[in-house]
């Protein structure tokens, strides 16, 4: 997270449809605090241009022609962990957003009508955190916490953490959560981003485990 | 079993041992049959007699025989002297040295003691250098047989020690032994009274017991006053209780059920106790039994030979076979030396059989319990692979029932989706081009049409989000879409959901309703109330869920205003949302909007999370400034 003042935000943004692209850059350069750095129509052209460029945000669409949005994700994530990848879907439902976050990405964006969002969106994202929707939140709850509770299968969640996500979901926005649990809104934006750090992991165990399972380690 | 054997050999050799130094060993004895009870004098009729003698008491008078030993010492003796007899089988003894009397033995019978060595220590100032004299009287029961082994006359440190170890063969291991198979057989009782009751293991017990009953009594130390009857017969049992549980092993062995000729073995065992209990005169009808039996035995142990060519069962066989060896040689052996066939002064060995028939009886035992181990294990197994295999049917059929049911429920959703894209976004979409295709249509009017459609979209991809039954979630997904509109409207929310009981019915049909409703009075508060606040709320009341919107807007009188397409709209929804609605307002008093969605079975919502009281989140405080975030 950038302090502000200490320059313009970079960002590099992936997208195969032209008129969409245009449309993500037009929005991009019109905000004076935001530098677009990289566009690009392929994954594998993301992924070669993105390593020298090292933009600070990256906007992924996860329908791309050449690779999954998702593994462009997952191999980003690895390379610039510094990096925030922000997932551009249209419906921001539950299977594509939780995947994204499982894949490594920071928030999602959601493709609305009117341009100007985008880069609202954007430094709102910036200044701390994406907003969670109640059903991602609650999703996210159901994979990190065991619904009974017992010694061996204990929640990868903290006790706050569980708190916030609790909250979300059931609509409260940053701000009411944060005054909900007299915290800061920007302790609540760190946990949220552990809670981010967390899933990734968790995804990983998991695919361990199964693997383990089916005896393919 | 090693170790059995091994005693076995040593009393069985025993006797052919050499003598050692300083043992005097009498083979030939003067002997005197006389009525008379002061020692005969020089003159009466002494004949020479072999040791060991064997006599028998046909006289009715008190059957008595003198026996005379003459010897020379070296010297006056300088170490204790004893007289050693490994068999004495009489009735009384006397010991005369040099006419005194050293020693009195009454009743020697019931002393248990008939068939044990007897050490006799003699004076040593009875004793001189030169000729020396002993005199023995023997004092036999009538019709019986008695005997004499060699004397041996010597150091008593020598012979004691050969006393000790003839003892402890022909009497204290016995007893020993008895009570190990005494504690098998109680083992055995107690097993087959806690299961199966197998009547194998039943006259194993009954076995084992009876060889242990005349010995209890020896470790007890008790009953040694008389010969009572009782007694006698349970030296019988003692000696030959192990013979018809032997006959009816054969019989079992041979997968013969005869439980008449059983039936008569035990009756006879019975009967020959109970003679031997009666009168020591009807000995010979116990004894008789007996012979029958072993003379039946070769003929008994035929029958499993011929009956039974299964392998399986030739280990029991093999040890039967050398049960019933063992126990026709010894039982050979001691008829023989009962009757004087062969030298007096070997010992019995009757006492030896019962281990091996103890033996070949466990073999048969153990081989039943080591199938029936097998044979639970291979049920177990096989028990397990049924099982395995129901398991799996059973999932396939729940796997196919579950596909069913998942396709039947996904060609249901299908087909809403589809109606309700064909009703709401289509319905909408053909507005929107009928009004682009007249030319007049201005940009704000199309692009307030387009957006419309696309949260008609977006409504129809949320109502089938997973939100597992939990209407907040449905409220906040509502909010979390409408936020960056009602921002920008400079309107704020009281945001107040409390933690709702879970509605397993909440189907994603009720929940498109839902969040209709929402949408229908967020848009009325948006577009035409001017309220600067809306306070949702939702909580559980008694039997349903309660949601209420509020706003601070312009409102509208409510009596006033004829049932027009919105508010009935509303109640549409409400009715596809499975609950009801009512609308409150007043000019200029904001409106109010109630929906009561019922709970057919309200359990707490299954939030993961321990600390559940703290779901309840207090709304009051919130500022302006921090909903508006």
């Amino acid at each position: 997270m950038e302090a502000p003042g200490k320059g313009p935000v970079t960002i590099a943004l992936v997208e195969d449809d032209d008129e969409a692209r245009g449309r993500l850059a037009a929005s991009i350069r019109s905000d004076s605090s935001l530098q677009l750095i990289g566009e690009y129509r392929t994954g594998g052209a993301a992924l070669a241009g993105i390593a020298s460029a090292s933009p600070d945000v990256f906007l992924v669409d996860l329908g791309l022609p050449d690779m999954a949005g998702l593994e462009v994700v997952r191999q980003i994530a690895a390379r610039h962990p510094s990096c925030d990848i922000l997932v551009v879907t249209i419906f921001g439902d539950e299977k594509s957003v939780i995947g994204a976050l499982e894949a490594g990405a920071r928030g999602y964006l959601l493709k609305g009508g009117l341009e100007h969002d985008i880069a609202e969106d954007i430094r709102h994202l910036r200044s701390g955190g994406s907003p969670l929707s109640p059903v991602i939140a609650r999703q996210v709850l159901k994979r990190l916490v065991p619904a009974r509770p017992s010694a061996a299968e204990r929640s990868q969640l903290t006790p706050r953490e569980t708190e916030i996500l609790n909250a979300i979901a059931r609509g409260f926005s940053y701000a009411e959560t944060a005054e909900l649990l007299h915290l800061s809104p920007q302790t609540v934006h760190t946990h949220l981003k552990n809670v981010y750090k967390k899933l990734a992991v968790h995804s990983k165990t998991e695919a361990v485990f199964e693997a383990d399972r089916r005896r393919l380690l | 079993v090693r170790a059995l054997l091994g005693a076995l050999l040593v009393a069985i050799a025993l006797p052919a041992l050499g003598t050692p130094e300083g043992v005097r060993v009498f083979e030939r004895v003067e002997r005197s049959e006389t009525a008379m009870n002061s020692i005969p004098l020089d003159e009466w009729i002494w004949e020479s007699s072999e040791l060991p003698h064997n006599w028998y008491a046909n006289r009715p008078d008190p059957p008595q025989v003198w026996y005379r030993l003459r010897f020379v010492l070296d010297h006056a003796p300088y170490t204790g002297y004893s007289l050693y007899l490994a068999r004495l089988h009489v009735l009384e003894f006397v010991v005369y040295v040099n006419g005194t009397r050293v020693w009195k033995l009454t009743d020697h019978y019931a002393r248990g003691a008939a068939l044990t060595a007897v050490l006799i220590a003699v004076p040593k100032h009875l004793l001189h250098k030169g000729e020396n004299e002993i005199h023995l009287r023997a004092i036999g029961m009538p019709h019986w047989y008695h005997g004499l082994s060699r004397i041996q006359f010597g150091d008593t440190k020598l012979l004691a020690e050969r006393a000790g170890m003839r003892r402890l063969i022909q009497g204290e291991m016995i007893h020993i032994v008895a009570g190990g198979f005494g504690a098998v057989g109680l083992l055995a009782l107690w097993l087959w009274m806690r299961g199966g009751r197998d009547p194998v293991l039943f006259w194993y017990a009954m076995s084992g017991v009876s060889l242990f009953v005349f010995s209890a009594l020896w470790y007890l130390t008790l009953w040694r006053d008389e010969a009572s009857a009782i007694r006698q017969g349970l030296v019988f049992l003692r000696f030959n209780g192990y013979l018809m549980p032997l006959l009816i092993l054969h019989l079992r062995l041979a997968r013969l059920r005869l439980p008449w000729l059983e039936g008569a073995l035990w009756l006879a065992l019975g009967a020959a106790v109970a003679s031997t209990s009666i009168a020591s005169g009807w000995q010979w009808f116990a004894w008789s039994i007996c012979g029958i039996a072993f003379a039946a035995l070769p003929a008994f142990f035929v029958l499993p030979l011929v009956r039974s060519r299964e392998l399986r069962r030739l280990p029991a066989v093999i040890v039967l076979l050398v049960a019933d060896i063992a126990a026709a040689l010894l039982n050979l052996h001691d008829w023989a030396l009962r009757f004087g066939y062969v030298e007096f002064g070997r010992p019995y060995l009757i006492y030896f059989v019962p281990p091996f028939v103890m033996l070949a009886a466990a073999v048969p035992i153990i081989e039943r319990l080591m199938a029936g181990v097998a044979a639970t294990r291979r049920m177990n197994i096989e028990l397990e692979q049924r099982v395995a295999a129901k398991a799996g049917e059973l999932e396939a059929g729940y796997e196919k029932l579950r596909r069913a049911q998942r396709e039947s429920a996904l060609a249901e959703e299908r087909r809403r989706i589809m109606a309700d894209m064909h009703d709401g976004l289509g319905s909408r979409l053909v507005s929107l081009l009928s009004v682009a295709q007249s030319g007049r249509a201005r940009v704000a009017e199309l692009s307030d049409g387009i957006a419309a459609a696309l949260d008609e979209l977006r409504l129809t991809v949320d109502s089938v989000q997973p939100v597992e039954g939990d209407v907040g979630v449905v409220l906040g997904n509502v909010r979390h879409r409408m936020r960056s509109v009602f921002e920008r409207a400079g309107i704020h929310f009281l945001w107040n959901v409390s933690a709702l009981p879970r509605m397993d019915d909440l189907t994603p049909e009720r929940i498109l309703a839902i969040q209709r409703i929402f949408l229908e009075v967020f848009s009325n508060a948006l577009k035409h109330s001017g309220a600067r606040t809306v306070a949702v709320s939702a909580a559980r009341v008694p039997g349903a869920v309660q949601i209420v919107i509020a706003d601070d807007g312009r409102g509208f009188d409510s009596s006033a205003v004829h049932p027009g397409n919105g508010l009935a709209n509303l109640q549409l929804r409400a009715r596809q949302a499975g609950g009801t609605l009512a609308v409150e307002s007043d000019a200029g008093k904001g409106t109010r909007v109630t929906v009561s969605l019922p709970l057919t079975d309200g359990g707490p919502i299954d939030w993961p999370e321990s600390r559940r009281e703290k779901d309840v989140y207090p709304v009051s405080g919130i500022s302006p400034e921090a909903s508006n975030a």
